[in-house]
């Protein structure tokens, strides 16, 4: 391994995501993601499924 | 198939195999054929993890259960973003800093070497179950579709696949699957434009969407709680996060595309982007097969989608009676159709409500008259994972056709690649190098890495050759990766969570899990997807018991290992 031991050392470093600030915060986004589209489609079937 | 779809399809063969070897070159050491050396970007792994994932039958199956069955399948994925929120925040890091190349090997670093050979035995058994079906199922269609011998079609994908992963290794396997990730979705939204474009003039976007709902075709969330239901949504939050969790943590054809990123955040990015971008996909998926029974409404579909065996029941006394039931049954829906059209653009409510249970009926009717025409082939006969391909070939333009099938080779070969890629890593990595040969060189895992690349190929073309005996087991390969990933998540559960619990409890968990999930599936009628969860917690009540009884002695052992 030893070809990779810089890299090893640079994938462990943590890093903040490139938006929403925080690991955190995305997390969240992407829980009111979820919820919005089983929102959306269930919307959808409501409306169009008779 | 025209002249031009046989050149545009081999084209696009002799390119994916072309680039992938480009973009795998320089895979000389086995942390570079196995690991890319951690330099992916987090939209190749993303792509890649989500190509991996689609299979052919993804797309065949997909768009034909939306046909027959309603959108309700989507709920299956509801689970998918809960669990790569978990993942992001558990198991990427913990991979990352174990400096692992496959998942089971944590698990020797956190329990034993034991715990970890079962592990990773159970995930040979069933990737190579999955590997093979994974090229037989889509040959099947494909074979017919084409009209070559299914043998023929394993062995073009088999090969083509082997070519440039059996060099190139991960980095091939990623890169390639990026562009046929692309492929796929830029086919999917040029057929759903042409199934819109396809419609009688008369029939607007938005009577196409409210004929696919009174038919019971948009039906894509049910609140309804039954643990025999496959798809509500509670079954696919639950049981659906469930599978996600153990697929996308436990499964190195999975672990291993994002064990590439150049970073521990790189890594999350891609299963995050899965996240968002799986769900609407799958809804695309099916919609577009809503589209294609609009289309099927008012152009008269074969009475089965099958080519062969239409012709074979052509042959039958009982055929002709039966053919003109079904025509007749098409011919009320259309005109049925028709009438609740007229009636929703009048805005009389009542005149609405009685065309549209006119036309509920001749559905029904149409279906009724269907299901006897496959009754002619055998009771078991299912022809929905020929409906979408059926519609492609018949109606789509020259050019067009070849970049579909183009698209299902895509599908499968991304499947594949994935899936011998990580049966390679696993064997070489977890049996191999820790159980037989164990001080070699680097140079000589590689080349061992080539050979089981070869080697695992080869068994998935082989199973694909004799598919067509194993009827039954086919069926239950289906459902193959329940069978197995509730004890494998158990297990990892355990090892990230349970910091308390030992190597026995592990061990015997696992084995507890797999007894109380074939047990679920021999002696109940529960929807496999609660599998997952039945299998997770054995695993872990059995593991958390047993290690209160017999680990009490090597509780600071394993606390110190999980720090490390």
């Amino acid at each position: 391994m030893s070809d990779t031991e810089g890299q090893t050392e640079r994938a462990a470093v943590e890093e903040p995501p490139p938006f929403l600030g925080t690991w955190g915060h995305v997390y969240l986004f992407v829980v009111c993601y979820l919820a919005f589209l089983i929102a959306i489609f269930f919307l959808f079937a409501r409306t169009f499924n008779s | 198939m025209r002249p031009l779809d046989w050149v545009v399809m081999f084209s696009w063969l002799a390119f994916i195999v072309s680039y992938g070897l480009y973009r795998g070159r320089g895979s000389t050491t086995m942390n570079k054929y196995l690991l890319a050396g951690k330099t992916m970007p987090w939209y190749a792994m993303g792509l890649s993890i989500m190509a991996t994932q689609a299979s052919a039958i993804t797309f065949i199956s997909t768009t034909g259960q939306s046909y027959t069955d309603g959108m309700r399948f989507v709920q299956f994925y509801f689970g998918l973003p809960l669990a790569m929120v978990i993942l992001s925040a558990t198991a990427v890091p913990i991979f990352h800093r174990a400096n692992v190349y496959t998942a089971y090997e944590y698990l020797e670093q956190r329990f034993d070497a034991k715990t970890r050979a079962v592990v990773s035995v159970i995930f040979l058994i069933q990737r190579g179950l999955a590997a093979g079906f994974s090229l037989y199922a889509p040959a099947v269609v494909l074979s017919i579709i084409l009209g070559w011998p299914d043998q023929v079609t394993t062995v073009v994908m088999g090969v083509l696949v082997m070519t440039y992963i059996s060099f190139g290794g991960i980095k091939a396997v990623t890169w390639a699957d990026v562009q046929q990730m692309v492929l796929i979705m830029c086919g999917l939204v040029l057929a759903f434009l042409l199934a819109i474009h396809l419609l009688p003039a008369n029939v607007s976007f938005r009577d196409a969407v409210s004929l696919a709902g009174a038919a019971g075709r948009l039906n894509a969330v049910t609140f309804n709680f039954d643990w025999n239901d496959r798809y509500n949504v509670w079954s696919g939050v639950i049981g659906g996060m469930f599978l996600a969790l153990a697929y996308f943590g436990c499964d190195q054809s999975q672990v291993q595309r994002y064990l590439t990123g150049k970073s521990i955040g790189q890594s999350r990015l891609s299963l995050i982007f899965n996240a968002m971008a799986k769900i609407p996909m799958q809804f695309f998926i099916l919609f577009i097969g809503a589209m294609v029974f609009v289309f099927f409404i008012f152009e008269r579909p074969p009475m089965l989608f099958e080519p062969v065996e239409l012709n074979h029941v052509r042959q039958d006394s009982r055929f002709p009676a039966v053919q003109q039931r079904y025509q007749q049954a098409f011919s009320e829906r259309k005109n049925a159709a028709q009438a609740y059209l007229q009636a929703e653009h009048a805005g009389d409510p009542a005149a609405r409500q009685a065309s549209l249970a006119r036309y509920q009926n001749a559905q029904r009717q149409l279906n009724d008259a269907h299901a006897a025409g496959e009754r002619l082939v055998g009771k078991d006969f299912d022809d929905t994972n020929y409906i979408f391909l059926s519609f492609v070939t018949r109606y789509l333009p020259a050019g067009v056709v070849g970049l579909i099938i183009a698209v299902i080779f895509s599908a499968a070969m991304s499947s594949t690649s994935g899936e011998i890629n990580s049966l390679a890593a696993v064997t070489v990595i977890d049996i191999y190098r820790r159980h037989i040969k164990r001080d070699a060189s680097d140079r000589h895992y590689l080349v061992a890495s080539r050979i089981a690349t070869v080697f695992w190929g080869c068994y998935a073309m082989t199973f694909a050759q004799f598919g067509r005996n194993f009827g039954a087991l086919i069926q239950a390969v289906n459902i193959v990766g329940s069978l197995f990933y509730g004890s494998m998540l158990g297990v990892f559960v355990l090892a990230f969570f349970f910091k308390k619990v030992g190597a026995t409890g592990a061990f015997y968990g696992v084995l507890a899990g797999e007894a109380a999930i074939f047990a679920a599936d021999l002696f109940t009628k529960i929807s496999f997807l609660w599998f997952n969860v039945i299998g997770c917690v054995v695993v872990v009540a059995v593991g958390v018991a047993l290690s209160r009884m017999f680990d009490r002695d090597r509780k600071a052992e394993a606390t110190a290992a999980v720090q490390a």
